[in-house]
């Protein structure tokens, strides 16, 4: 018999299920099983403690292996300058609170060594100056993906640096991967994803982005808890981009909607499929006009500790695009959202997955008009048969002795319907009324 | 409709198309033949472990089918083995390999994991001595040569 362990491609599924140690362990236990398990334990490097760095001949010696850095401090010159990490994807740079920033111009060298390999860029920390040297190093990526700005403040000179470049990511030596306007010719790649949280954009006036150029592959779009970005301008700049899939916008300066809706009408973003909106930003009425905008079906809404209410709820379920489209729904921590609502989401939105919610009564659930009399469960089906993950309080009814036949009856129901969902694979339902499983999988 | 399955010893096992189809190679076999009623040789695979395999199969016959996802963590957890298929992996040794075997060559991803999940938690902890004598696995290493490795590796062990 082959011995499984024998196979290198079955040695590295194991791996990937070790620990370091226990990783480095195998490594020892002959020369088959150390290039393989020395592979896994270079995948990942982390250059974070001074006192446990690999030196760099160690990296050099390991260089094919590694894909993913991430960087916690200031380090040496010299790690900076390392190239040829061909398959080097990932860089995830935290600046260390109190360090200095002098090493930082180092680190557009690393991205530029590495401009071929580069998918996911990652910067944070508390920085009040980035190096443009950065920005320009991640503009000459060829296959740049990502770009995650975490905790920094920016200049509006920074920003217009920022995306000038994010512009040009994948344009580097292929000028003829554009059209006459602008636009990628099918096939060529560029960043399809942008991450500003917690950004800080100082003195910033609308006009300046606006004739910027557009990042033509840009799907998703997330602005998150960044103080002072004055929206109106940026909405436009973006609402440019013009193949915006996902939107995401959380505690920010407030979301000009009239502006928004009046783009969205305008067929600007005419693949936006996914909302996600946190805080209470976001009134009834202005949800209401941004769904009932959204000419393609939503995919996921979220709109966690909204408003999200009467109106906005009416004009989902009655936009049947959206309603039998939605695969993702989280209406967690929205006030006015009531247990009746929750109740008509399960039965009428076929291909939900995921739902998050408050709470749901089961007089809701059971058609409440004779349930308390023959505890019949006499409500309408719920149809959301593909969900996996669900998340809500059931209330069976605080008025019932827990110990009453008609408690044991009600919670016989709900479960029998849960258990109608098949392919739930994390269901949280509250603690005061039925049991908390975690993670269960019915 | 039921499809054939033949083992190495020629044992024929009739079994649901969808139980079937958990195994992408048979998946896509029956997707190139198109409708047959002829039986499927699976020349790779004794019975005791077809069985086994078939039993792994017609539990998760409802599972979602998974994507596979390339970018995600390259570190995995092992200790998220459902109780089933925990029960369901307690064999001997010989038997966790043969399975492990034939899920590769069936092509049957969440059943490899769950193998290879089980290999991993046999070895958590173990030093090499222990895992060599574990697996039955000749060492070729030098004590020198081994020391080098531990040595060069220091650094991220205690990450």
């Amino acid at each position: 018999m082959i011995h499984p362990l024998g196979l290198p491609e079955i040695r590295a599924r194991v791996a990937a299920y070790l620990d370091i140690r226990d990783a480095i362990n195998c490594a020892c236990v002959s020369k088959d099983w150390n290039s393989t398990f020395l592979e896994h334990v270079w995948s990942h490097i982390a250059l974070e403690v001074p006192s446990h760095l690999p030196t760099i001949e160690q990296i050099r010696a390991h260089s094919s292996h590694i894909r993913t850095i991430s960087l916690r401090s200031v380090l040496p010159d010299d790690y900076y300058l390392l190239d040829n990490l061909h398959r080097l994807y990932s860089l995830q740079v935290a600046h260390r609170h109190g360090g200095t920033e002098l090493n930082l111009p180092f680190l557009g060298k690393l991205i530029e060594n590495h401009s071929s390999s580069l998918e996911q860029f990652q910067l944070s920390g508390r920085m009040s100056h980035v190096p443009h040297s950065i920005f320009n190093a991640l503009g000459t990526c060829r296959h740049l993906k990502s770009i995650t700005l975490h905790n920094l403040i920016l200049t509006v000179d920074d920003l217009k640096v920022l995306l000038i470049n994010c512009a040009n990511i994948g344009r580097s030596g292929t000028e003829n991967g554009y059209d006459n306007n602008g636009l990628p010719r099918s096939g060529h790649g560029g960043l399809s994803s942008l991450v500003l949280d917690a950004v800080r954009i100082q003195r910033y006036n609308s006009d300046d982005v606006s004739t910027l150029p557009r990042l033509p592959n840009l799907e998703y779009l997330a602005i998150t808890k960044s103080p002072g970005i004055l929206v109106d301008g940026l909405t436009t700049y973006f609402t440019h981009c013009p193949n915006v899939k996902s939107f995401h916008w959380t505690e920010a300066v407030r979301l000009e909607v009239a502006n928004w809706v009046e783009q969205i009408e305008s067929g600007k973003w005419s693949d936006l499929t996914c909302l996600d909106f946190v805080g209470q930003g976001f009134g009834d009425n202005e949800l209401f006009r941004m769904i009932e905008s959204l000419p393609l079906p939503l995919e996921k809404l979220r709109v966690e500790s909204t408003f999200f209410g009467r109106d906005s709820f009416r004009s989902l379920m009655s936009l049947e695009r959206h309603y039998t489209n939605l695969r993702e729904l989280n209406l967690s921590g929205c006030w006015n959202v009531t247990s009746g609502m929750v109740q008509q989401i399960m039965t009428k939105m076929p291909l939900l997955e995921s739902l998050f919610a408050d709470y749901l009564c089961v007089t809701d659930v059971l058609d409440a008009s004779d349930v308390d009399r023959n505890g019949e469960d006499n409500g309408q089906d719920w149809i959301c048969k593909n969900i996996r993950t669900l998340r809500l309080c059931i209330n069976l009814g605080g008025e019932f002795d827990t110990s009453s036949q008609e408690y044991d009856e009600r919670q016989r129901h709900v479960y029998r319907r849960l258990s109608n969902l098949k392919l739930i694979e994390i269901l949280e339902v509250g603690r005061n009324f039925l049991d908390r499983n975690r993670g269960d999988r019915t | 409709m039921p499809v054939t399955l033949v083992s190495l010893d020629n044992e024929n096992y009739v079994v649901d198309k969808e139980v079937a189809e958990r195994s992408i190679l048979i998946k896509n076999m029956l997707e190139d033949v198109g409708e047959t009623d002829s039986p499927i040789p699976l020349p790779n695979v004794t019975s005791t472990v077809l069985k086994k395999v078939i039993e792994y199969c017609e539990h998760h016959r409802n599972d979602p089918i998974q994507v596979p996802d390339e970018t995600d963590d390259p570190r995995k957890r092992s200790n998220d083995i459902e109780e089933w298929d925990m029960k369901f992996m307690q064999v001997d040794q010989e038997m966790l390999f043969e399975i492990i075997l034939a899920a590769n060559y069936l092509d049957i991803k969440p059943l490899l994991d769950v193998g290879c999940k089980t290999v991993a938690n046999i070895i958590k902890g173990k030093t090499p001595e222990e895992i060599r004598k574990a697996f039955n696995i000749v060492n070729d290493f030098t004590p020198e040569e081994e020391a080098q490795i531990r040595k060069e590796n220091e650094w991220a062990e205690d990450r």
